[in-house]
C-alpha cells in the first residue's frame, strides 16, 4: 500500500503542486488517477517485482547448482559473456516492456466498476505469501534446468563450453515462456519483445561462439547436431512450467479473483450486474 | 493555470468573431500507444483449452519418451573397469609408487566379452570418474593464442605453473602451455580379436574445428613434459599441433567430473559373445586423488550413447500431464464455474451471503 501526495494545482497557486508527488488540474481527475492509473499502476509493479526476483534467481541457482560437481571451484557454468548480457540484453527487453505496458482490465471496467480497486487494498498482487510461493517455483524451475542437462550427459563426452550453451539457451527460453504465460494483453510490442529477445539471446550465442580465441569455440554447432540437445531443450520448458501452470488454473477456477471474473465478463460480454446499479462518479468518455 | 488559459481562448474567439483561432490545450497528442489502447489479444485460458494443453503435451511427450527410451536401450556398451586390476599384486600397497616410477612395468592384459551384436562403428572411449576437469583453476590454465599460432609462442601468461622452462638459464616457453595440456591422458589400448588386431582408428576424433581453426597447423610441441613434476603424456615435437588429436580431444574440457573421451573408433562389427583381448598401458595416474579409469565400448543412436534418463523423465512428465488432464476434467465437470458470472464477485458474494 502507497500513500502519494496529489496536489492540484489551480487559483490558488502551485504550492500543493511543488510539495506532491503527482499533479493535476482538476479534482475530478483524481477518479481516473486512482481507480485506473493507481489499479494498473499497482497490478504492473506487484507482477514486476515478483518477476525480477524470479528471473535473476533462477539464472544464479543455476550457476549455484554447477559450483556443487565443480570441486566448489566457482567454475561458472555459463560463459561470462553470456552471464553479462543476460541481464543485459537477453532478458531485460521484455520485462520492461510488460511492465510498462501489461493491462489486467480496461479503463471502462474499472471506472465502472470501483470495487475492483479493492484488490489492491487486500494485498492480491504482491504478499508475503505470493513471494515465497514465487521463490519455490524458482527453485523447482532451477533444478529442472540444471539437473535434466546433467542426468542427461553424466557419463557422455561433451564439454564443458557446449553444456554452458544449452545452460543459456534453456534458462533464456523458460523465462520468457514463463512471461509469455503471465501477459494478460498481448500487443505487438509484446510479441517482438518476447520473441526478438529469444531470437537475439540464439544470435548472441552463436556470436560468442565464433570467436576463436574463445575456449568455446563452434561449441554451439556441434551442441545443436546432438539429438539429445532438442529433446532436453523442449523438455525442460515443459516439465518447469507444467506446475505453475495447473496450480495457476487451478487457482484460476476454484478461487477466482474479482479481476478474473471481470476479465472473462469483459470477454464473453456479460454484464457484471447482480444487485442494481452502481452510481458512475465519472461518466466514460467511450 | 488551466482555468485562466481557457477564458483567454474563448475571450479570443469572442473578439476575433471572423477567424476561428486554435484553442490552447495542454492536453497530449493523441497516439493509441501513449494512451495505451494498442489492439491487442486478450487470451483467457478457458476449461477447454486448459484440458487440451494438457492432453497435447501428454500425447506429445509420451511417445517422444518411448522413442528416446528404445534408442537408447538400443544401444550396446560395454564398461570395463582397469585401474584396481592393471596394478600387479606386489605393488597393490603403495599404488602411487608404482605408477610414478617409470621403470615399473605398466602393461596389462584383460579379457572383456561383447553382451550383443555391434554394429559399426564402434566408438572406444576412455572414462575417467572423479576427475575434476572442470576445475576453475586448470579450466583457465591453457593459452588459446599459442595453440592457434606460432607467433604467439611467449604469450603464456595464463599458463602458470606450466608456462617457462628454465633450460640453461634462458626462460623458454612450453608449447602448449598450461595444466590441461600437462596432464594429457596417456594409457594406451590395443584390442586383439580371435588372433587378429582390432584397428581402432585414431584419426578424425577431434571436432573438424578444432582442427581447422583452434590448433594451428605451423604449431609444434616445444620443452614440453620437461620439468620435474610429470602429468602425463609427452609429445611427439614433429607433429603440428592440429595433427595431434589426443591432445585436441584432452583439451576440450569436460563439463562434469565423470567423463568420457573419444580414443578412437572400431569400423568392424563385433558379434554376441566376442571375446576381445585388451592389452592396454596403465600410464595414467588417477590413485593419488581416488580416481578411476574405465575402457568403454559403445555403439551410438541419435540421442547419444546409452542414457534412459531422458526417456524416462519424458515418459514421466506426460504421464503427470494425462493424471492433471484427467483431474482436470473431472473439476470441471463436478464443480462448475460459469465464466464472467458476477456472482463470484467478492461484493457480490459477500451480499448474497
Amino acid at each position: 500500500m502507497a500513500d502519494v501526495g496529489i496536489g492540484i494545482s489551480g487559483q490558488e497557486g502551485r504550492q500543493a503542486v511543488m510539495a506532491s508527488d503527482f499533479a493535476m488540474g482538476q479534482f475530478r481527475f483524481l477518479v481516473p488517477l486512482l481507480l485506473v492509473h493507481g489499479h494498473w499502476n499497482y497490478q504492473r509493479m506487484g507482477y514486476m517485482i515478483l518477476y525480477n526476483f524470479y528471473r535473476n534467481a533462477v539464472f544464479v541457482l543455476v550457476l549455484f547448482w554447477y559450483v556443487l560437481f565443480t570441486g566448489f571451484t566457482l567454475t561458472t557454468a555459463i560463459t561470462e559473456w553470456s552471464s553479462v548480457l543476460y541481464s543485459v540484453l537477453y532478458t531485460s527487453v521484455p520485462t520492461i516492456v510488460i511492465a510498462i505496458l501489461d493491462k489486467d482490465l480496461s479503463r471502462r471496467s474499472l471506472l465502472t466498476y470501483p470495487q475492483l480497486y479493492g484488490d489492491g487494498q487486500r494485498q492480491e498482487s504482491y504478499s508475503s505469501t505470493l513471494f515465497w510461493l514465487t521463490i519455490a517455483d524458482t527453485l523447482w524451475q532451477s533444478i529442472v534446468v540444471f539437473y535434466v542437462p546433467f542426468f542427461a550427459y553424466w557419463k557422455s563426452d561433451i564439454d564443458g563450453s557446449s553444456l554452458g550453451d544449452l545452460w543459456t539457451l534453456t534458462v533464456v527460453f523458460l523465462v520468457n515462456i514463463h512471461l509469455a504465460m503471465d501477459v494478460i494483453r498481448w500487443t505487438w510490442i509484446s510479441d517482438a519483445s518476447i520473441w526478438g529477445s529469444i531470437i537475439a539471446t540464439c544470435i548472441c550465442v552463436i556470436i560468442i561462439d565464433v570467436i576463436p580465441m574463445l575456449p568455446g569455440y563452434w561449441a554451439i554447432f556441434d551442441l545443436v547436431s546432438k539429438g539429445s540437445f532438442w529433446i532436453c531443450l523442449l523438455g525442460i520448458q515443459i516439465a518447469a512450467l507444467f506446475p505453475r501452470f495447473g496450480i495457476k488454473m487451478f487457482i484460476q477456477h476454484c478461487k477466482p479473483s474479482d479481476i478474473q471474473i471481470a476479465r472473462e465478463a469483459d470477454k464473453f460480454g456479460n454484464s457484471m450486474e447482480l444487485t442494481g446499479q452502481e452510481i458512475e462518479m465519472n461518466p466514460s468518455r467511450r | 493555470m488551466n482555468c485562466t488559459l481557457k477564458r483567454d481562448a474563448d475571450m479570443n474567439e469572442v473578439t476575433n468573431g471572423a477567424s476561428k483561432s486554435k484553442r490552447i490545450s495542454k492536453k497530449p497528442q493523441y497516439s493509441r500507444f501513449t494512451q495505451q489502447e494498442l489492439p491487442a489479444w486478450k487470451p483467457i485460458l478457458t476449461p477447454g483449452w486448459v484440458i487440451t494443453s494438457f492432453l497435447a503435451i501428454a500425447f506429445l511427450f509420451i511417445p517422444i519418451g518411448l522413442v528416446s527410451l528404445f534408442a537408447s536401450e538400443r544401444v550396446v556398451e560395454i564398461v570395463y573397469r582397469y585401474d584396481q586390476d592393471c596394478v600387479p599384486e606386489m605393488y597393490r600397497g603403495n599404488v602411487t609408487a608404482y605408477i610414478q616410477n617409470s621403470l615399473t612395468n605398466k602393461t596389462c592384459i584383460e579379457n572383456i566379452t561383447v553382451p550383443k551384436r555391434m554394429d559399426p562403428p564402434i566408438f572406444v572411449y576412455y572414462q575417467l570418474d572423479n576427475f575434476y576437469q572442470n576445475h576453475r583453476r586448470y579450466v583457465k590454465s591453457r593459452s588459446d593464442k599459442q595453440l592457434r599460432s606460432a607467433a604467439y609462442e611467449f604469450s603464456t601468461k595464463e599458463c602458470e605453473p606450466e608456462a617457462r622452462l628454465n633450460k640453461s638459464r634462458v626462460s623458454v616457453p612450453i608449447v602448449p602451455c598450461g595444466l590441461i595440456a600437462w596432464s594429457l591422458f596417456n594409457d594406451t589400448y590395443n584390442l586383439i580379436m580371435k588372433d587378429k588386431v582390432l584397428d581402432i582408428n585414431k584419426k578424425g576424433i577431434a571436432w573438424k574445428s578444432d582442427t581447422k581453426v583452434k590448433f594451428g597447423s605451423n604449431v609444434y610441441p616445444k620443452n614440453f613434459q620437461s620439468n620435474d613434476l610429470i602429468g602425463g603424456g609427452k609429445l611427439n615435437e614433429s607433429i603440428p599441433l592440429s595433427e595431434q588429436e589426443d591432445l585436441i580431444v584432452w583439451m576440450r574440457t569436460a563439463a562434469l567430473p565423470t567423463f568420457r573421451k573419444l580414443y578412437g573408433k572400431i569400423n568392424t562389427s563385433l558379434e554376441a559373445h566376442d571375446t576381445i583381448t585388451v592389452v592396454l598401458e596403465n600410464n595414467y595416474n588417477t590413485y593419488s586423488f581416488g580416481g578411476q579409469k574405465k575402457l568403454v565400448l559403445s555403439t551410438t543412436s541419435w540421442i547419444g550413447g546409452k542414457n534412459d534418463f531422458l526417456g524416462i523423465a519424458y515418459l514421466t512428465v506426460g504421464g503427470i500431464c494425462l493424471f492433471m488432464a484427467l483431474n482436470f476434467i473431472l473439476l470441471y465437470v463436478f464443480k462448475p464455474r460459469p465464466l464472467g458470472d458476477p456472482s463470484y464477485l467478492s461484493w457480490n458474494r459477500k451480499a448474497v451471503n
